[in-house]
């Protein structure tokens, strides 16, 4: 990362995000503005997260439903929503964060924005925020694939 | 037909499972380079392809590939990397090691079924 | 190690370009190495620079197949984008039926070009065996109807002759009504029934070629195959489809999102109920 405009970079995790959906669950997403980062449902939510290093270090989130998280792992395995457990929803979401990076990363290989990748985490639980100190530079998107939502936050760190 | 997935997401393990069960092939699974490893002492005769992620905890995939090729009892069990890192300096390391193919995530299940059938040097089902 | 460098790495895609007529827009091009790897692989090369020199010398067009089968996406649904089947069922199949029963034709010839895995050719025999049944047309079989598929990969073509898909792609596009009455399921694996394999022909065939071996069709789908190739080719191979199809009446199926604007030529563009299709003139260049 680099100080690139943030706004650029949360454009192509999306761009990456809506080829992984559509490549390997054959979702369709659309994005709509991200008006209040701090966005709160009652419903459990799963968020897979991941720490980018480069001149600039960066940490990007994608956060959703429990269950819609669910639909979209069913999609990419093939197993239906009842079948899977917590935890593969836990790895999924964490695998998406971790594709989607990966694409980006390839895409910005050669310019000076490039980055590293570092493991992938995920965290659940009802009203998760994540709350970063004041003045950073962060920005997010607010994705919508059918019914289901998904919120993707990057901030340099 | 027996393959073997290594990678660290059970995800992808899972996603992998089916396209190896179209082709009426079994899956052996294995979550990082170390347990790959320790698979193969015991199953290496009945494994017919192996499928290996790049990034993984305790040893990644291309120290597994190394590893691989250079133990005469594995050497000749075809490998593809399965993975994200996708630039053109580590898919020429990973052919120049040995890997029969690469393919990148984000993959469909279609491209995926092809590129193992291709692996495995088989054209029929 | 020696790496590709820009202009090489252009000079590879003009090759692609030029040789095997696929237009790598900029944003798929950083997947040519992944694409590719096999072939590097296979050649025993061990780079792609000395691979690049290895096929601009030998223009060999076995390898050009596989390098355009390489760098071709499979990724393909049932019934995608819904339209050119509810087309067939409300627009041509009353047609073709009502033209069997007057004796002014035998059959009816539909060509898939592009097939991938099947899912397109195996969702058309659904359909006309679904129509003729719910539609209770007893004199009308499946057999009045000739289905060819083609693909330039024999792997894919394998792939689709088996009529086995695992559970991710029977979600993609499959109404329960369907699954349940064309397929068998075994543990993650879907089935499809003998008689609707059956009725699919697979050829494997190289869009580059001359289309005259393949005879006359009434219905041409070449859905989402287009989007890879260079505009020359596109044109040729439009060229080629409005002279294979019968006239008057032949039809072509694009993809939904594919913009097709040089058709005037050849075509007549037709709409109904939200889908689009392309009717071939009567006389055409």
């Amino acid at each position: 990362m680099t100080d690139m405009d943030i706004e650029k970079i949360a454009d192509f995790f999306t761009e990456s995000l809506r080829q992984v959906l559509s490549t390997m669950a054959g979702f369709e997403i659309s994005h709509v503005a991200c008006d209040q980062l701090n966005t709160s449902t009652d419903n459990p939510i799963i968020m897979g997260a991941m720490v980018l290093h480069g001149k600039k270090d960066a940490i990007i989130s994608l956060s959703m439903e429990k269950d819609t998280a669910a639909m979209i792992i069913a999609y990419m395995t093939g197993i239906l929503p009842r079948e899977l457990k917590e935890q593969d929803l836990f790895d999924g979401v964490a695998e998406l964060v971790n594709i989607m990076a990966g694409e980006v990363k390839a895409r910005l290989s050669n310019t000076p924005h490039h980055f590293l990748l570092t493991s992938p985490f995920s965290l659940g639980g009802t009203n998760l925020k994540m709350v970063q100190k004041k003045n950073l530079l962060e920005t997010c998107r607010h994705l919508k694939a059918g019914e289901m939502d998904i919120t993707f936050r990057i901030a340099y760190i | 037909m027996r393959v073997l997935s290594v990678d660290d997401s059970s995800m992808v393990r899972k996603i992998i499972k089916g396209a190896v069960e179209v082709l009426d092939g079994e899956l052996l699974e294995a979550s990082d380079g170390i347990e790959a490893l320790e698979l193969l002492e015991e199953e290496y005769k009945s494994v017919d392809l192996i499928l290996l992620d790049w990034n993984m905890p305790r040893l990644d995939g291309m120290e597994v590939l190394k590893r691989l090729k250079g133990d005469r009892r594995f050497r000749s069990i075809p490998v593809m990397m399965v993975t994200t890192e996708s630039e053109r300096e580590n898919i020429v390391r990973a052919i120049q090691h040995g890997a029969v193919h690469y393919l990148v995530k984000p993959f469909t299940i279609e491209e995926l079924i092809k590129r193992i059938m291709e692996s495995l040097g088989k054209g029929g089902l | 190690m020696t790496n590709l460098t820009s202009k090489e790495f252009q000079l590879m895609r003009d090759y692609i370009e030029k040789e095997c007529g696929m237009d790598l827009g900029r944003d798929k091009a950083y997947l040519i190495e992944s694409r590719l790897s096999g072939i590097l692989a296979e050649s025993g090369l061990s780079s792609f620079e000395e691979l690049y020199y290895k096929l601009r010398s030998q223009k060999d067009k076995e390898m050009n197949e596989k390098i355009i089968d390489a760098i071709t996406t499979h990724e393909t649904f049932w019934f995608r984008d819904k339209t050119p089947w509810r087309i067939l069922e409300e627009v041509l199949l009353p047609i073709y039926i009502a033209e069997i029963r007057e004796k002014k034709r035998s059959k009816v010839r539909i060509w898939s070009a592009g097939c991938s895995t099947g899912q397109e050719p195996y969702s058309t025999a659904m359909s006309i065996d679904n129509y003729l049944e719910r539609h209770r047309i007893k004199d009308i079989s499946l057999d009045h109807f000739e289905i060819l598929a083609t693909d330039i990969s024999n792997i894919v073509l394998d792939i689709a002759r088996a009529g086995k898909y695992d559970s991710i792609s029977v979600m993609r596009g499959l109404d329960d009504e369907y699954k349940n009455k064309y397929f068998t399921n075994e543990g993650r694996k879907w089935i499809l029934s003998k008689e609707i394999r059956d009725k699919v022909e697979f050829r494997q065939f190289n869009l580059q070629n001359s289309f005259t071996s393949l005879g006359k069709f009434d219905i041409v789908f070449c859905r989402y195959v287009l989007i890879y190739f260079s505009s020359q080719l596109k044109k040729e191979v439009f060229q080629k489809i409005s002279e294979v199809l019968n006239r008057p009446g032949g039809v072509l199926f694009l993809g939904n999102s594919e913009v097709f604007t040089d058709y005037e030529d050849n075509f007549v563009r037709m709409q109904h109920q939200g889908g689009v299709y392309y009717m071939v003139k009567e006389s055409g260049v």
